[in-house]
């Protein structure tokens, strides 16, 4: 053994250790102390950024394999102590563990989380963890050592050996005792951390009376952690946009509560109450600002005030005071400066953490909002959150705020106009854009700069908002009354609680009492309630011009060149020229392929299958309490045994159809002439039925044209717009914020393609990925960044088909697309494109067959106005395909259209495309360690889906051929390539999501 | 003692009272987390090295560690007791200097005979530097033990004869900061 670690340790000193290292081997050695601690020390030299990059794995690992080591639970909170950023995110991870291991409360993981969990909010907030500090530190304030007898022992020997060498014993007389920390279950003191205590002492903590109330949305038996007193009354309204809240004439306002409680904290309208319902097992940190809050403006930068600098809070405070407090207790002077610090850092977490949880709260509310209201609705609450801007936030991940480089970005506006809702189907996920300033100017200094604009921009502010926002003038005159009459439980009186909430002060009203009536739930949500605001249309300033240009009747017939044909490259345009007629050709044919046929039956049934499957399992769910007899359950029961039956029937006969389909390009070639078409042409040329395809296109879809619309042009009208707009350091960010989703199975399939970006990166593989942002605010919410000019190829055909850019029942493809785009098929700008298509393709060709990414219909699939494709939603992976569906077996997607952008099987492009994929598929192959670790580190008592079924990580191993040799492996690849050509079972996902979802 | 039990009786306590400056209720405490990692009772020599394994990764601290367990083991019986543990842990954590540097004494006066000769202390300090291994970077003129010993003899042996006393060994000692310090880690912590 101490020979193997002896080589360890020259692993862990020699010129190839990197992060990538010490992670691996924390993750194998996780009951190693001495490694444990060893490593944790190595990872503190290096940068955060890597550190961020792992820290999914490492909090992982952490919760999930509780150890005799204190190593990684103290480097994590030690990394967020210095970084901000770091200790948000980990906040958050800790959170969204909390909910998973909710119902075991009594595993050693829970426990940890727990405590890890307090500790983690103690540090963002500067509050001394519950019950841990106050008898724990001995003199100089370093904290003691708990009754660990072994730890003892060591660090007792270490001090016997200081004489012969003293040299050796500083670090491990540090491991002892930091070992000797570790708390022991049956001690008393810092273990008793339940939720509530969190709570109870982060209120205590706060007491100091602060002006401005605070956010009050609380949960159940779960007092609030927030700053400030809440005046029940005050939190009482804490409703969106104006609902419930009836503003006269003469400034008064009649807030009713549906509970008829005036004191109710809970907010009243019924989205609050159902997250609520939602969170009640969560522990939120902080909540989302109320109304009032929000209506003043302050929501985000109260307690700014309290300090003389509010720079000084800004630039330092994430990093500094808090180290200054911990590791430097004993040494600290200057206690006056050093507190307020601590309270500036306390408040800047708290409203970034405020802001980003208004965002998802925003997404809860709008789903009680009836469809054709919620755009609205949410331009509404989003003018209303401007309010509070510009304020001492920056959005974790998308700022740049480095240790060596503490200057955190501000967000100083959301323009509402270009926030939309996007569509799904039970949830309402939204993109919005966030203006952000990289600057060192305090908000003071811009808020004055802009004063010094001039008026104009505030009255035009002051003027949208009235017609946006309902509610937001001072003495605004919108009526509501009709709605919150009808929604309000009918046995509860109103009560006029604006009476009570200004004649008590927000400072008289002391903790316990909002608390009492916090546990007050709201039998009777109002639902709908802001569909009936008489908010005028959203003007609509997004261009509404569609992306494809082109007239109709010029395409394809007589495709007019628009380059110079002597500057591009001469081989690649004839070839792309010739392939041209070739699809002309096969078009014109005509031919009614035997196989369009089949797969449309076999979709249809399968389509069939499915719904009469979601509803059985409804049903089954309705009865769940009835009382089943044994004789219908069995015929339930039965029932799913043929529906499977009938299932694996269609699956056989595809199967046979694709041996079939192998069989003929092996004799015919690979040309053998397969349809171009996505699912509505079930894979052959010709449209199914015209008038279903026109049925789905004109289904509303606001969010198309939002996409739409390039995005330098976009950011230039937002700036040319925004007050903002003309400081230098001004910038953009568009995100998606999605509640009712846990986003972090996206956030490691995201993580995993980063990773195959940087092997490719470093292999110097010309492949082209896009990586996207995503940061997890719980276990169902968060943010995604968006992807830049990209469009889903489901909108483009939508589009397309919508302004019949189609020939007359002809499926239009992604070539057809092409042409229009970028022009003839001969012409510089469609080569390049076709270049950018092949090196994307290449890349997520690779990503989805290792990663096993399934559910790709179109509307998963992005193309960019570069021509790049881009895979999105990575819902099922690895192990998980969609529920009951099962039947997407190709490698990777492939179909006929995309080869037709290529320039068909025999094209240079297209051998290109395969060399390329090939050493895209080799290099993966040579680092499948590097991703099999991200894997594996996260798979152990996961809660993701895309763990459930197999072990993942062996299986991504086993895609990659390892047994293979170099050879073999590229044979290998070479047969995935024909495999997924034009596959079967391609068109029948296609078609299938045609038939369930209209999914073009 | 040497069987396991929840609790120290009342006899147990008031001996150790005697023999310890923790009080009652610490006693319970350190009582309780002993039994939690030694469920025995009681830790024998390879045991003993295991647990500097954990923490010594990367070197051999296996004669360190029986160097310790030695001391630790005043009764001789080959077995650490509760009692023999928190009697140390007393002097290490409330003792003064002169109680450490006593106990420290015992570690390095292999034999027993009051004295730590030239070749005890070439043991332990080689023994030291195997338990470390090569985490450590040391300044040329100690990296190896003799070196060391070398080093630690001419600031301690004043009398020149190869030997250091009891009274050479803690005037020297008090003499290295770094020693002093090492000396003070569970100060106020336990």
């Amino acid at each position: 053994m101490n020979s193997g670690n002896s080589l360890l340790l020259r692993l862990f000193k020699s010129e190839f250790f990197n992060a990538w290292i010490a992670v691996s081997y924390l993750f194998k050695y996780p009951d190693a102390v001495g490694i444990q601690h060893y490593l944790c020390n190595e990872l503190k030299k290096f940068p955060l950024d890597e550190i961020e990059f792992f820290l999914p794995q490492l909090v992982h690992l952490l919760i999930s394999r509780p150890s005799e080591s204190v190593a990684l639970e103290n480097f994590i909170l030690d990394r967020c102590q210095i970084s901000s950023h770091m200790a948000i995110l980990t906040l958050w991870y800790l959170q969204a563990y909390t909910s998973d291991l909710a119902a075991s409360p009594n595993t050693p993981s829970f426990k940890l989380c727990k405590r890890v969990f307090n500790k983690c909010q103690a540090i963002v907030f500067a509050t001394e963890a519950p019950g841990e500090y106050e008898d724990i530190f001995g003199k100089n304030g370093v904290p003691k050592v708990k009754e660990n007898a072994l730890s003892a022992m060591v660090g007792m020997g270490v001090m016997l050996a200081a004489f012969g060498q003293p040299m050796m014993t500083k670090s491990p007389g540090q491991l002892a005792l930091a070992q000797g920390r570790r708390p022991r279950a049956f001690s008393t003191a810092g273990d008793t951390l339940e939720g509530t205590v969190v709570g109870e002492s982060a209120t205590q903590q706060h007491q100091p009376s602060h002006q401005h109330q605070q956010p009050s949305q609380l949960q159940q038996s779960m007092p609030t952690i927030e700053t400030n007193h809440v005046s029940p009354q005050e939190s009482g309204r804490s409703t969106p946009a104006g609902i419930n809240m009836t503003r006269h004439e003469d400034g008064a306002t009649s807030p009713r509560s549906p509970s008829g409680e005036p004191g109710s904290p809970h907010a009243t309208i019924a989205g609050m109450s159902v997250s609520t319902a939602q969170s009640i097992q969560r522990n939120h940190v902080v909540t989302s600002p109320s109304l009032e809050d929000l209506r003043g403006g302050q929501a985000f930068k109260h307690k700014r005030d309290r300090f003389s600098s509010p720079r000084y809070s800004h630039d330092t405070a994430p990093s500094s005071p808090i180290s200054l407090k911990f590791s430097d207790r004993g040494s600290m002077d200057g206690q006056s400066s050093a507190a307020s610090l601590e309270l500036a850092r306390r408040s800047y977490f708290h409203s970034e953490m405020q802001f980003l949880l208004a965002l998802v709260d925003i997404a809860t509310r709008l789903v009680i909002v009836p469809k054709p209201a919620r755009l609205s609705a949410l331009r509404a609450e989003l003018t209303l959150l401007n309010h509070n801007l510009p304020a001492e936030i920056c959005v974790p991940l998308w700022c740049h705020a480095t240790l060596e480089n503490p200057s955190h970005h501000r967000v100083v506006r959301i323009p509402p106009q270009d926030a939309v809702v996007l569509n799904s189907a039970d949830r309402v996920p939204y993109l919005l854009q966030v203006e952000v300033l990289e600057t060192d100017m305090s908000v003071e200094e811009i808020r004055a700069q802009r004063r010094d604009l001039g008026d104009e921009e505030e009255d035009e502010h002051r003027s949208a908002s009235h017609t946006q926002g309902a509610e937001l003038s001072e003495n605004g005159s919108i009526h509501l009354e009709a709605i919150t009459e009808s929604n309000r439980s009918s046995d509860e009186p109103p009560k006029d609680t604006l009476e009570a909430s200004s004649t008590h002060s927000v400072d008289s009203k002391d903790q316990e009492e909002s608390e009492k009536v916090s546990v007050d739930t709201i039998a009777n949500p109002p639902v709908g309630s802001l569909a009936d605001l008489s908010i005028s249309p959203p003007g609509s300033p997004v261009s509404t011009s569609p992306v494809i240009t082109l007239n109709p009747s010029e395409r394809m017939k007589s495709p007019a060149p628009s380059s110079s044909p002597g500057s591009r490259p001469v081989t690649q345009s004839r070839s792309n020229e010739a392939y041209l007629q070739t699809v002309l050709k096969r078009r014109a044919s005509n031919s009614a392929d035997d196989f369009a046929e089949k797969m449309r039956t076999a979709a249809v049934m399968l389509a069939q299958l499915s719904q009469q499957q979601a509803a059985q399992q409804a049903g089954a769910g309705a009865n769940g309490n009835a009382r089943v007899s044994s004789q219908s359950r069995s015929s339930i029961k039965a029932k799913a045994n043929s529906v499977e039956d009938i299932r694996a029937k269609i699956i056989k006969e595809m199967m046979a159809l694709e041996e079939q389909r192998m069989q003929r390009m092996k004799l015919e070639g690979v040309s053998s002439g397969v349809g171009g078409g996505g699912g509505e042409g079930a894979g052959s040329e010709m449209l199914e039925d015209e008038r279903k395809v026109m049925a789905n296109v004109t289904t509303d879809d606001p969010s198309a044209a939002v996409f739409a619309e390039d995005w330098d042009a976009k950011m230039n009208r937002i700036r040319a717009t925004s007050p903002y707009g003309h400081l230098p350091s001004w910038q953009l960010l568009s995100v998606i914020v999605k509640q009712g989703a846990d986003l972090r199975q996206e956030q490691l399939a995201c993580q995993l393609i980063r990773e195959m970006g940087w092997i490719w990166e470093r292999a110097k593989i010309d492949v082209w990925i896009t990586y996207m942002r995503i940061l997890v605010t719980s276990d169902n919410s968060g943010l995604i960044e968006t992807v830049r000019n990209t469009i889903s190829i489901h909108s483009i055909k939508k589009d397309a088909y919508a302004r019949r850019l189609n020939e007359v029942g002809v499926v239009f493809t992604l070539y057809d697309y092409f042409q229009q785009k970028f022009g003839d098929p001969a012409s510089e700008k469609f080569i390049k494109a076709q270049d950018n298509f092949m090196r994307s393709l290449a890349a997520y060709s690779v990503i989805t067959y290792v990663l096993q990414i399934r559910d790709r219909h179109n509307g998963n699939i992005l193309l960019d106005t570069e021509g790049h494709i881009v895979h999105i939603d990575f819902g099922f992976m690895l192990s998980n395909s969609p529920g009951s569906v099962g039947f997407e077996l190709a490698p990777f997607k492939l179909p006929q259209e995309y080869l037709d952008v290529l320039g068909g099987v025999n094209s240079e492009k297209f051998a290109e495309f395969k060399v390329l994929l090939k050493k895209a598929f080799m290099a993966v192959r040579k680092h499948t360690e590097n991703l099999v670790l991200l894997i594996d580190m996260m798979s152990k008592d996961s809660k993701l889906p895309c763990f459930q079924y197999e072990n993942a990580a062996q299986a991504v191993r086993d895609r990659l051929a390892l047994n293979l040799t170099e050879v073999q492996a590229e044979e290998f690849i070479e047969k995935l390539i024909m495999s997924s050509c034009c596959n079967v079972f391609t068109r029948l996902y296609d078609t299938f999501q045609y038939y369930s979802n209209g999914i073009l | 003692m040497g069987r396991s039990q929840s609790k120290l009786t009342t006899e147990e306590l008031e001996d150790l009272q005697q023999c310890t400056r923790f009080n009652k209720k610490e006693l319970q405490q350190w009582y309780k987390g002993f039994i939690k990692d030694c469920p025995s009772g009681q830790l024998d020599k390879p045991e003993f090295q295991q647990i500097y394994k954990q923490f010594f990764p990367f070197g051999d601290p296996s004669a360190f560690a029986d160097y310790v367990f030695n001391v630790f083991d005043t009764n001789k019986n080959g077995k650490i007791e509760f009692k023999e543990f928190i009697v140390a842990l007393s002097v290490t954590s409330r003792g003064d200097l002169e109680d450490k540097l006593r106990w420290a004494f015992q570690l390095y006066d292999i034999d027993n005979d009051k004295t730590i000769t030239y070749e005890e202390m070439l043991n332990i300090v080689d023994a030291i530097y195997k338990m470390v291994g090569t985490m450590i970077k040391l300044p040329p003129d100690e990296d190896t033990p003799e070196k060391r010993v070398k080093k630690i003899f001419s600031l301690m042996d004043k009398k020149k004869d190869d030997r250091l006393t009891f009274d050479e060994f803690k005037e020297g000692s008090m003499k290295d900061p770094a020693i002093v310090q090492a000396l003070k880690l569970y100060d106020g912590l336990v």
